[in-house]
């Protein structure tokens, strides 16, 4: 019995270690974690990023809107990515096209070949600007090589397809989001300021 | 329910309760102290000769600040986990050791990981999984198994010390190395473990850089470079 007791405190004591350091470093660890979501976004968004606000859209892809600017980002994914989910940020304009685009950190594409689909590294990003589920059809959101209109970056067709599959499947549960009429839309088409 | 000092361990010292001269005895620590430096760091080194902890040796290497980080990170684990289990080496069961020393090991990572997250979000953040795999790293419980649980408070921490540094020096040579190999730059990022001032430190060598080595950045590389490590440390020795 007292080796049992023993045992207990230990563990005891332990557990009340992480959580005192889970509480006394709560307030600097939210802090961190939103001015980083708030870096990303300025990243794709124009204007004040601290008005943007978060919200699902279903299980996998989310969006950031905010009122005050008129815009919103969206966080979309594809499980599809050379190692595993591939996230990206989308910027778009108020008719829904694609004002910026990146490929969100830590991702697990191949340093050197797949990850030469960030910002920065290649031009194949760039592809996606101008964009919208509706001056493009459903056909064009594939590498072109199985027909779209997305130019994969060489080396990196996985990674490419990937990025393409979630930009698109983004776009989709947005448009699915606007069109189901329980919801109240936080942004109304035509009404930008700077578009 | 203390268990026996295995007496062949080479680890445990003479007995401190033991009456010498106290000239002697300091000899005796002194040289202990140097013994356990030199075996730490070089003869025993805990990634070049006993091979441990491979695993985030390998995968965070790429770059010196992800290696430091990484480095530091499991010094700082491997001293706590060592002095905590040295403390607490009467009350655990010999039969129960092991799951007691992970639930230790994993308790202090994860503060250290919390630590990480409130004080160098960016390190955090490229460290990601290989954080919490500090748990796994065998460097960690292989020391409190061999030493820890049978040593003396001091003695485990000096064991940690060293062992860790010893860690730490391979870890941050290896990612200097895949660093200058794969990007080209010297010292990249150094503002994430040493604040905004380091910023500057950045060396790009214009020969190496875009044209980087990209074997190096890859896992394959992190093991070609480890093996020359190894074979220079052979081939010194050999020498000598």
């Amino acid at each position: 019995m007292k080796a049992l007791l023993q045992l207990q405190l230990i563990v005891l004591g332990f557990t009340l270690l992480c959580a005192l350091v889970f509480f006394l470093t709560e307030a600097n660890r939210e802090a961190n974690q939103l001015a980083f979501e708030q870096q990303q976004l300025s990243q794709v968004a124009k204007g004040d990023v601290q008005s943007f606000q978060r919200m699902a859209l279903n299980d996998k892809q989310w969006v950031y809107y905010s009122l005050a600017e008129n815009q919103v980002v969206l966080e979309a994914l594809s499980p599809k990515g050379y190692g595993g989910d591939l996230r990206v940020l989308v910027g778009l304009d108020s008719v829904g096209e694609i004002t910026g685009l990146m490929v969100l950190k830590p991702h697990l594409e191949t340093p050197g070949l797949g990850d030469k689909v960030e910002a920065g590294k290649s031009q194949f990003l760039q592809q996606f600007i101008g964009k919208s589920l509706e001056n493009a059809p459903e056909k064009a959101w594939q590498l072109s090589a199985e027909g779209g209109a997305f130019d994969a970056v060489t080396g990196a067709t996985v990674s490419s397809r990937a990025v393409v599959e979630a930009v698109s499947a983004g776009l989709a549960a947005w448009t699915q989001w606007l069109e189901s009429s329980s919801n109240v839309v936080p942004i109304k088409a035509g009404e930008a300021g700077d578009d | 329910m203390t268990e026996p000092v295995n007496a062949e361990s080479q680890h445990v010292v003479a007995n401190a309760d033991q009456p010498d001269a106290a000239g002697a005895k300091s000899i005796n620590e002194l040289s202990e102290f140097k013994k356990q430096a030199l075996n730490g760091l070089w003869k025993n080194n805990p990634a070049l000769v006993q091979a441990l902890g491979l695993c985030p040796l390998l995968a965070v290497s790429n770059t010196l600040v992800n290696a430091l980080a990484l480095g530091l990170a499991t010094w700082c684990v491997l001293l706590f986990s060592n002095v905590a289990i040295a403390s607490l080496r009467h009350f655990v069961p010999v039969t129960m050791r092991l799951p007691v020393f992970v639930v230790i090991i994993a308790s202090l990572v994860t503060a250290v990981e919390y630590l990480l997250q409130a004080f160098s979000f960016p390190l955090y953040m490229t460290l990601g999984i290989f954080l919490p795999l500090i748990t796994t790293n065998c460097l960690i419980l292989g020391r409190a198994e061999a030493l820890a649980r049978k040593s003396s408070v001091l003695q485990s921490f000096q064991d940690a010390f060293w062992m860790g540094l010893g860690f730490l020096w391979v870890l941050a040579l290896l990612g200097f190395v895949r660093e200058l190999l794969a990007q080209g730059t010297m010292f990249a990022d150094m503002q994430w473990l040493l604040g905004s001032s380091a910023a500057s430190w950045q060396i790009e060598l214009n020969s190496l850089a875009g044209s980087g080595f990209l074997l190096a950045a890859l896992p394959p590389g992190a093991f070609l470079v480890l093996a020359a490590m190894i074979a220079a440390k052979n081939a010194l020795e050999r020498s000598k």
